[in-house]
């Protein structure tokens, strides 16, 4: 529901209290805030840019990390899970002002691939989590059957290991996305006001009083991550028909 | 063109063990055979399938696969094809997907692909189930499946683990059927893992009795049971009857008293044995006095425990002829000369679990 | 065949982020909150920028206020989340679209909601409209402050709203893992419905409730621009005057930012390590 007040209020011209419905329906909001003028739309692909990147690098690195941890009982694992649920839950502001002093002595204050390296901190461990579950339920002797039947290592991972872990991959690159797009607080510190990605935009126009171009900048900012979520459900009730088991119960060595 | 399989000296532990799972093993399977390894669970047998796969490194020894070795090997050069416990047929596949999976691993075009699969699905009684998925399949038709994926390769050994226990009794006895005119059909040199004597006894050309990381006795189903290598193995395949005693020109001489001893036998001391449905209950010329003890019926036979010269015997008597026997009753029994055994005697003596007969 | 080697290999891109950033950066963090900084010759760690934090009633009314957001936050979602779960739990028409509805509610970034929040909930907005011309208010101001209140209402309402579905489907996932045979049992073992939620099918759900609500919990305490948008002049979100600390001209507010910064770290690390601690009192989960 608040979602769709924000889609009038988009629309809206000079609506004031204590009206109901805005008096007169304008699209002057939408037009300015999809100009080029406002910014709006670069920083649209701007925060894009940045939350593929840190999906696809958080992926990338989920993927080994989460079958080592799914897979192998190792000494030491807890605590390399404690640490991957770390970022993910405690609160950002503690690392933030720290990364912000070593960004700075790096260089990487104000730069688009400090952000990025910023965001992968929240944005690892969910993908990880994810990978991990999806390799623990991952029988082992798929892998160990392909061989015997002649496939070689790549093709062992092309044919077998990557479809049955696919669905993993997608949601883990999801939420990374997700927790990208919406970061606030690492972009400011580290973006130090030159990297102005869509929330930081959107809290210049809360502030600003003008409600229908905020709402319009909302809607703008919701809209991609409405999409992500949409396509990765889609993915997964179409899988569900044809997927199946990767886990087997009962088989031991 | 078939092989033979030879394992030599074949030694493995796993990290962290404090024995070793294989200890200077030794097998040889004859081109065209199926052998069965036969163990209890927890003996190894899976591991030694695993070092012939290529999915383990043995310590020490060799795998030799018709005159090469195997060692180095990667496991999809090795054209040694090993189906799992359990048939782990690929989800997102079809089932004619899942059997011509090795022939595509190795590029061949499709449609001899296409063609060798339909020739196998038809083999194995699988045909009009291609475009299935697994998730719809019986555990019979998911077994077949497996056995068709690793069949169509044509490989130079073809390795089994424990093929047939997650079935129901009932498809056991058909699979064994299937397994058996496969492999004669083929050809192929079989290696068939199993902890169930009685799965061992169906389908072997020759069963290797497994104990302690070593090979007890490597022999045709009938000779394990008429002349076992130790009372470890008569006892695994339902052996009883061990009588402790003396070897000397040509009798035996034990608690029953002499018994004459196999052509050939030396002398010394040992242990004689003979097997319960050796037995023979009711008069005859060398009929002993013995007094039953008990007598249970057990379906296919009974089983009657007597008592001669204060030993206790076992035997198992087809259920008309022990009707009526009672407890305390005395019949004669013979212990028929062809049917005796002598068996070294062990220095440890060792005790194989015994699956329920 | 793999080694140890191997595993650390894996792992190895994956630490060096986490550990590497994270670790770095709340190592500094720490220094400078200590007021260590070999570059420009402090070697002297002290706690002036602790003491000075620790008393200044601003921050300590920070984290009171905080903590409250967090408590209500978190404790109005676990029961409101669990009566759903348990509504939910049986299949119904339109379950499936409603779990899908769920789902896609969770993309939504939280300062959109918060703006949407304020747009409904203020005093200026729509459902003070309604007021208006239902005659129940003549002014804006007439309208209870939902927004920008020192109760912060609308914020609490903010997390509910976003949180709330999160933890139902922690609830119904683990519903769903438990299954109904536990309770079946107890029922023909004489228990009445509510003993067997009670009794038997609570005790088993409570780990994964307090895990969730924990981690609410930590969230709503360290969250930055939600209580920023939504919350009043004073008093202010621990994370935000940390923050405007840390943009101050004066350049000694920076240790105390820092210190700020880091008891915000450990108070929200307590009440997870709390909950964690309760789990696996309770004995942890059941398979």
């Amino acid at each position: 529901m608040p979602l769709l007040i924000l889609g009038i209020w988009s629309v809206a011209h000079g609506w004031r209290f204590p009206a109901l419905v805005p008096g007169e329906v304008s699209f002057a909001a939408w037009s300015y805030v999809l100009s080029s003028a406002s910014g709006v739309g670069a920083s649209l692909g701007l925060t894009l840019s940045i939350a593929v990147a840190t999906a696809v690098i958080a992926t990338v690195i989920s993927y080994p990390a989460g079958r080592a941890l799914g897979r192998h009982r190792f000494p030491g694992r807890f605590a390399v899970l404690v640490l991957v649920l770390a970022p993910a839950v405690l609160p950002a502001l503690a690392v933030a002002l720290g990364l912000q002093g070593l960004f700075l002595r790096l260089g990487l204050t104000g730069t688009v691939s400090g952000v990025v390296l910023a965001h992968l901190i929240p944005a690892l461990p969910y993908p990880t989590l994810v990978m991990t579950a999806a390799f623990a339920a991952f029988e082992p002797e798929f892998e160990h059957q392909a061989r015997s039947l002649g496939a070689r290592p790549l093709q062992v991972l092309a044919h077998v290991t990557l479809p049955a872990v696919a669905p993993a991959l997608r949601v883990g690159a999801a939420l990374a996305f997700l927790v990208s797009w919406s970061q606030y607080l690492l972009t400011l510190g580290i973006g130090a006001g030159k990297v102005q990605t869509l929330p930081l935009v959107l809290f210049t126009f809360a502030t600003s009083g003008r409600n229908d171009l905020t709402g319009a900048v909302s809607l703008v900012h919701l809209l991609p991550a409405l999409l992500v979520v949409g396509f990765t459900l889609a993915l997964r009730m179409f899988h569900r028909v044809g997927g199946g088991r990767w886990s087997v119960p009962g088989v031991g060595g | 063109m078939t092989m033979s399989l030879a394992l030599l000296d074949l030694s493995f532990s796993h990290p962290g063990a404090d024995k070793p799972t294989v200890a200077g093993l030794d097998l040889m399977v004859k081109p065209g055979t199926l052998t069965a390894l036969l163990g209890p669970s927890g003996s190894g047998k899976t591991t030694i399938l695993r070092l012939i796969a290529g999915l383990l490194a043995p310590d020490r020894g060799d795998i030799r696969l018709g005159n090469r070795s195997l060692l180095g090997l990667p496991p999809e050069r090795r054209n040694a094809v090993l189906v799992f416990q359990a048939p782990l047929l690929f989800p997102q596949m079809t089932v004619a997907q899942n059997v011509g999976f090795g022939l595509r691993m190795q590029g061949l075009p499709k449609p001899v692909i296409a063609a060798r699969t339909g020739a196998m699905l038809e083999r194995l009684h699988l045909t009009g189930l291609g475009n299935r998925t697994p998730e719809a399949l019986s555990g019979g038709q998911a077994q077949r499946v497996a056995l068709a994926r690793a069949l169509i390769l044509e490989p130079d050994l073809f390795m089994l683990d424990e093929p047939l226990s997650s079935l129901d009794p009932g498809l056991r006895e058909d699979m064994q059927a299937l397994i058996r005119e496969l492999q004669r059909d083929l050809g192929v040199t079989t290696l068939v893992v199993t902890h169930d004597q009685a799965e061992a006894v169906a389908l072997a050309d020759s069963i290797a009795v497994l104990h302690d990381g070593r090979i007890v006795q490597d022999a045709a189903p009938e000779t394990i049971f008429s002349r076992p290598a130790t009372a470890a193995v008569a006892r695994f395949f339902g052996g009883e009857n061990f009588l402790p005693g003396h070897a000397r020109d040509g009798l035996f001489h034990c608690e029953i008293g002499p018994l004459p001893l196999p052509l050939g036998a030396g002398d010394g001391p040992g242990t004689l044995t003979v097997r319960p449905e050796a037995l023979v209950l009711g008069p005859g010329a060398e009929a002993r006095e013995a007094q039953v003890v008990a007598n249970r019926f057990l379906g296919l036979h009974c089983r009657v425990e007597l008592v001669v010269a204060g030993c206790r015997l076992v035997a198992l008597v087809a259920p008309d002829l022990a009707r009526g026997l009672v407890e305390g009753q005395k019949i004669g029994v013979t212990l028929p000369r062809q049917a005796l055994w002598v068996l070294p005697t062990d220095p440890a003596p060792q005790t194989l679990h015994r699956t329920v007969p | 065949m793999t080694g140890g080697w191997r595993i650390f290999g894996m792992l190895a891109p994956l630490l060096l982020v986490l550990a590497g950033l994270f670790g770095l950066g709340l190592g500094l963090t720490l220094m400078r909150s200590l007021r260590y900084l070999p570059a420009i010759g402090l070697t002297e760690p002290d706690l002036a920028a602790y003491r000075a934090v620790l008393t200044a009633p601003r921050f300590l009314a920070s984290v009171v206020w905080s903590l409250w957001i967090a408590g209500a936050s978190s404790g109005i979602s676990a029961l409101l989340s669990l009566g759903t779960a348990l509504l939910l739990r049986h299949g119904f028409a339109g379950r499936g679209l409603l779990l899908a509805l769920i789902e896609l509610g969770l993309a939504v970034p939280h300062v959109v909601g918060a703006l949407g929040i304020l747009y409904l909930f203020s005093q200026s907005g729509s459902f003070a409209r309604l007021a208006f011309g239902a005659g129940l208010i003549d002014q804006p101001a007439a309208f209870p402050a939902l927004t920008h209140d020192p109760y912060a209402i609308g914020i609490i309402l903010l997390y509910v709203w976003k949180e709330m579905p999160f933890m139902t489907l922690v609830l119904l996932a683990r519903l769903k893992r438990i299954g109904p045979g536990h309770e079946a049992v107890a029922r023909s073992l004489g228990a009445t419905p509510w003993q067997a939620f009670a009794q038997v099918l609570l005790p088993m759900l409570l780990p994964s409730l307090l895990v969730a609500t924990a981690l609410v919990f930590a969230f709503a305490f360290g969250a930055y621009e939600v209580p920023l948008l939504l919350g009043p002049h004073a008093p202010e979100a621990v994370s935000v005057v940390a923050w405007k600390h840390h943009t101050d001209v004066d350049l000694s507010a920076r240790p105390e930012a820092m210190a700020m910064a880091v008891l915000v770290f450990v108070i929200a690390g307590a009440v997870l390590a709390l909950g964690a601690r309760l789990v696996w009192r309770l004995g942890g989960f059941s398979r």
